[in-house]
């Protein structure tokens, strides 16, 4: 049990999720470190990191002794996070970079052969030093410092809590002495960048190397600074410590004794470390010995050049895709290139033009040469797309898809309590899929499709309406009571109709219909037309002999194709909903939900409610198909909640089940329906003090005995036969919200 | 059951302003061409449609055009002897037909017609400015519709004539697509009968500038705020479509100026009034104290 002061991401995700997304000023989701693909081994769970879409916090803080503090530990990681975004880190590209710094001509990108083909710079600029690692390690100490410098001036409040963290990440470090002498100057470099006084150094350090270092890092926190700076002081430093001169007087500092022909590297001249200085003539420390530090946790670890791949890969695929959609008009650099390789002739436009170029479509282009270099770029684009996102595949490995996760308590009725946050519930839009089956539904069921729509056109009210020429009322109509003093004036009889009335019958109804995807909604339903076909044909004779066989159980061979099930006609009920609903003008929402576990709670959309009725939310709809268990407390809490959000007089939450409410682990009784049903209940009971009226619609026939204590008598309907369901969902509708 | 008081005797819709505020120049600062625009506009008298949040400054640009072409360098001799040259009605949902044209009210002994704003603001030639018009009751198109095209006349039910509009008259609208239910949408016979100006908050540097100067704080603090702003605003999709208006910045500005500490202002004047929601509200705090020390 962790102790109370710890802050937990989960207890804060939706906090922290809205403040990310405000600081970042786009989508960008917030998960725990605990979701890293498998793959990335070389990214560390216990520490902040990012990739494209994403910021990964660690699953708990407990460094502080207070709760606030934790949490400002998680604040100002994503701060940094969110900080390579706002100061470029990158955007960083190679070419730049060089015509920045020309004149610090050498190391750092230079030896990139030109064939050397990867999609990020900032890999190819790492790629150049002769220990990558190394110098990816020093441009991170770097650019944290600029990052961390640029956070204190652009968010003057938590300048005292950075350095407040700062300072406490200074006690957490490694002692000096006890680390290798690479080590050793990226610890120094990486305190200082900390804050730590240089004073302190004195002693293991030559004033000179010192003074590098400071000046490195103070050129980092100059408000000019930039990823370009950056870069520059990496290539300095590190060319510093290669100089053999600067190794020498590493070497008298550090008391070791080393060779000092080998330049090639920063190893070269120093050998560390307390004991072993004796040792003169110990071989140089090759490559070995690690180039790491350890990271500071609210730093995090960051591999910028990976991100700079996956910017990179959605950039190629956008190309990509808008080459496949014809490519009109080409975008400038293709033309250019596809000019330059001479694929193609452009007659009467001027190469310098091109850059200008936004009207030039393909359809210009003569006809061979258009095929030609257009499936030529294609196929390259979709070899550097697929490379790149194999490599990022097995560097980064694959996320799960996006889905905005929920955390609900549950309640237990034999604690009589809240199980805090017990479930999490992950929201996913459906993907769209085949709709012929709905559309032959409605087309099969035409007439009861118009009929309800009939009806529901009839709810529609007038708006609202002041009604005058009332005896009685909560206004006086200021006209009629000028007529009647007149007409009291000129002797005649006033009229006493001098009152108005509001009439507030107006429509302002949000309505969610919540659908139990669980497996059991995968039993079919007897059809009334095929028990009678049965007698005639005689086609379960095979029955027992291939029933265990997939190939002859497959759906798709069954004599009958219409194979109705519990959801096949749960999906036709909605349908006609959505539809009588477009016409009446009613927000509504359709959504279903399954799960398996407290931790795997899902929640699917189908139609939410700023989406209209259209093709692709029918698509959702079709989607809609059976799948694991039926924990319906976070669902309905989730669905409560968004119905919350709706600015409606009248919320109403239907759901449509086919069986009472269980999961594996709702309860410890995994036989007993009690815990279930009376978290259900509870959350249930929960919406009605939300203001949303709640109506449970079963078609098991037991229904009664567990809705009859999950529910008031009056919002809950069992349905004997399931074929009724379309007839009876607009009934209840309408009695719901009339 | 009968009332025992007379009805009281007011002239008009209580909604409406006498706008005294266009005597001197308001301050203004344009974000783009919408003052150029609105100026060529206004010389073929072409009804113009404003749209955008709330507390963008929609008003304040209305009240900044009224005085440039009535009483600045835009105005002309005809125009400067113009009493109020701009009428502003907010509009609410029990705001009717009569409430703008007019109506009979006792005096004395008699029945006197009493114009509404939009009669008066038609027949002195100033810019009359409906604010929010979704609002209104739907009879009140139809008197827009009958002033917005070449006709230019007002006709009043009541009295069986019709108002020919002063040369100088314009109609101004302003709504707020953001929050306004569909079925509080402008219908397109309404909306196609202006120009439409788009606003939206103001860029940083401006925003800045505007919050120093109507706030009365040093640049870095209104900086700092509209840092604020830009950040809150990221949360538009999440529950409050409408982020933090310009209008809420400068009051904490305001707050500041009195000596209130700059979190607290921020936290009565933004957190606070944006949103209900707890946890948006948290999250608003956090930005706060983010920016601010």
């Amino acid at each position: 049990m962790s102790a109370p002061s710890t802050a937990s991401l989960r207890e804060h995700l939706r906090v922290l999720q809205l403040y990310t997304e405000a600081i970042a000023g786009r989508r960008m989701e917030l998960r725990s470190t605990e979701e890293l693909p498998d793959v990335s081994s070389a990214l560390r769970r216990d520490l902040p990191t990012s990739s494209a879409s994403c910021v990964f916090l660690p699953a708990e803080v407990s460094d502080f002794d207070s709760a606030r503090d934790n949490f400002i530990v998680y604040k100002i990681s994503i701060l940094h996070q969110l900080g390579f975004w706002e100061c470029g880190t990158f955007h960083f590209e190679l070419e730049r970079w060089h015509r920045k710094h020309e004149s610090q001509a050498g190391e750092g990108g230079s030896s990139a052969s030109p064939e050397e083909l990867s999609e990020s710079d900032l890999a190819l600029f790492f790629a150049a030093f002769d220990r990558p690692e190394l110098a990816r390690k020093i441009f991170s100490i770097l650019e944290d410092t600029r990052i961390d410098a640029a956070l204190g001036r652009r968010y003057r409040g938590v300048r005292k809590d950075l350095a407040r963290l700062q300072s406490a990440s200074r006690a957490l470090r490694p002692d000096i002495a006890t680390l290798g002498p690479i080590q050793r100057l990226l610890e120094i470099l990486l305190q200082l960048s900390l804050g730590a006084e240089p004073e302190v150094f004195v002693a293991r350090l030559e004033p000179g190397q010192l003074q590098h270092l400071g000046e490195a890092l103070s050129e980092m926190r100059r408000p000019g600074a930039d990823v370009y700076t950056t870069a520059t002081a990496t290539v300095r430093l590190n060319s510093v410590w290669q100089d053999p001169s600067v190794a020498k007087d590493l070497r008298v500092t550090l008391q070791g004794a080393t060779d000092l022909e080998d330049s090639e590297t920063i190893s070269v001249a120093v050998d560390g470390g307390e004991g072993d200085a004796e040792g003169a003539g110990s071989p140089p420390i090759s490559g070995d010995e690690p180039e790491g530090t350890e990271p500071v946790p609210y730093r995090g670890e960051l591999k910028p050049e990976l991100i700079q791949k996956e910017l990179r890969l959605a950039e190629l695929t956008k190309d990509l895709e808008k080459l496949r959609e014809g490519g009109i008009p080409l975008p400038p650099e293709i033309l250019r290139e596809l000019l330059e390789k001479g694929l193609i002739e452009i007659t009467g436009v001027e190469e310098a033009d091109l850059d200008s170029t936004s009207g030039l479509t393909l359809s210009d282009l003569p006809d061979g040469a258009k095929a030609a270099a257009v499936s030529d770029k294609r196929a390259e684009l979709e070899d550097r797309v697929r490379s790149l996102g194999r490599e990022l595949e097995e560097e980064l490995g694959e996320l799960r898809p996006l889905r905005n996760e929920y955390y609900y308590d549950e309640w237990d009725h034999e604690l009589n309590a809240y199980r805090r946050a017990w479930c999490r519930l992950g929201e996913t839009t459906l993907e769209e899929a085949d709709v012929t089956e709905l559309e032959d539904a409605r087309r099969s069921q035409a007439r009861l499709f118009a009929e309800v729509r009939r009806q529901f056109e009839l709810l529609r009210p007038d708006t609202l309406r002041k009604i005058k020429g009332l005896t009685d009322g909560e206004d006086v109509d200021l006209d009629a009571a000028v007529e009647a003093w007149s007409d009291l004036r000129a002797g005649l009889a006033p009229s006493d109709k001098l009152y108005t009335h509001r009439d507030r019958r107006e429509r302002n109804v949000a309505a969610a219909f919540l659908l139990d995807m669980s497996a059991s909604t995968d039993s079919e339903i007897p059809d009334p037309e095929e028990e009678q076909s049965a007698d005639e044909l005689p086609k379960y004779d095979y029955v027992g002999v291939y029933d265990d066989d997939p190939f002859w159980t497959r759906s798709d061979l069954t004599p009958t194709a219409k194979r109705r099930r519990v959801i096949d006609v749960e999906k036709e009920a909605l349908l006609l909903m959505a539809e009588a609903l477009d016409t009446l003008g009613d927000a509504y929402a359709i959504y279903g939900f399954s799960g398996y576990g407290r931790e795997n709670v899902d929640f699917f959309v189908a139609k939410d409610f700023n989406e209209t009725y259209d093709r692709r939310t029918l698509g959702r709809m079709a989607a809609i198909e059976p799948k694991r268990s039926t924990r319906m407390g976070p669902a309905i809490r989730h669905a409560a909640t968004k119905l919350d959000k709706q600015d409606a007089r009248i919320k109403v939450l239907l759901i449509l089940s086919d069986g009472y409410p269980q999961d594996f682990d709702y309860g410890r009784d995994r036989t007993s329906r009690e815990y279930g049903i009376n978290d259900t209940m509870m959350a249930l009971r929960e919406a009605e003090l939300r203001g949303v009226h709640t109506f449970c619609i079963t078609v098991d026939p037991a229904g009664h005995d567990y809705l009859r204590q999950m529910c008031s008598e009056r919002s809950y309907l069992v349905i004997d036969d399931i074929a009724a369901l379309p007839k009876e969902l607009p009934k209840v509708y309408r009695g719901l919200t009339t | 059951m009968s009332r025992p008081q007379a009805p009281e005797l007011v002239p008009a819709a209580a909604s409406e302003s006498a706008d005294s505020a266009t005597e001197t120049a308001p301050f203004y600062l344009p974000i783009g061409d919408e003052v150029e625009v609105f100026l060529a506009a206004y010389e073929s008298r072409l009804p113009v449609l404003l749209k955008g949040p709330t507390g963008c400054g929609k008003t304040r640009f209305v009240e900044h055009m009224a005085h440039l072409l009535y009483r600045g360098e835009e105005a002309s001799e005809r125009r400067t002897k113009i009493e109020a040259p701009l009428t502003t009605v907010a509009c609410h949902e029990d705001l009717s037909a009569t409430d703008l044209v007019g109506r009979y009210l006792l005096t004395g002994d008699e029945t006197v017609w009493i114009d509404g704003p939009l009669t008066r603001a038609v027949r002195s030639g100033s810019i009359c400015y409906l604010d929010e018009i979704v609002e209104a009751r739907k009879d009140t198109t139809v008197l827009i519709h009958a002033l917005t095209d070449h006709r230019r006349m007002l006709p009043i039910e009541k009295r069986s004539t019709v108002a020919e509009a002063h040369r100088d008259f314009l109609l101004v609208i302003s709504y707020n697509p953001g929050y306004q239910s569909v079925l509080k949408d402008l219908k397109p016979s309404t909306r196609q009968r202006f120009v439409a100006l788009d606003f939206d908050y103001p860029p940083h540097a401006l925003e800045t500038k505007i919050i120093a100067h109507e706030g009365g704080v040093d640049g870095a603090t209104a900086a700092e705020l509209a840092t604020l702003g830009a950040k809150v605003r990221n949360l538009r999709e999440h529950g409050f479509e409408e982020g933090v208006s310009t209008r809420l910045l400068i009051y904490a500005a305001q707050l500041v100026a009195r000596g209130i500490d700059i979190r607290r202002a921020c936290e009565v004047a933004v957190s606070r009034a944006v949103t209900d929601d707890v946890e948006i509200q948290r999250v608003v705090s956090e930005l706060v104290t983010t920016v601010f020390p």
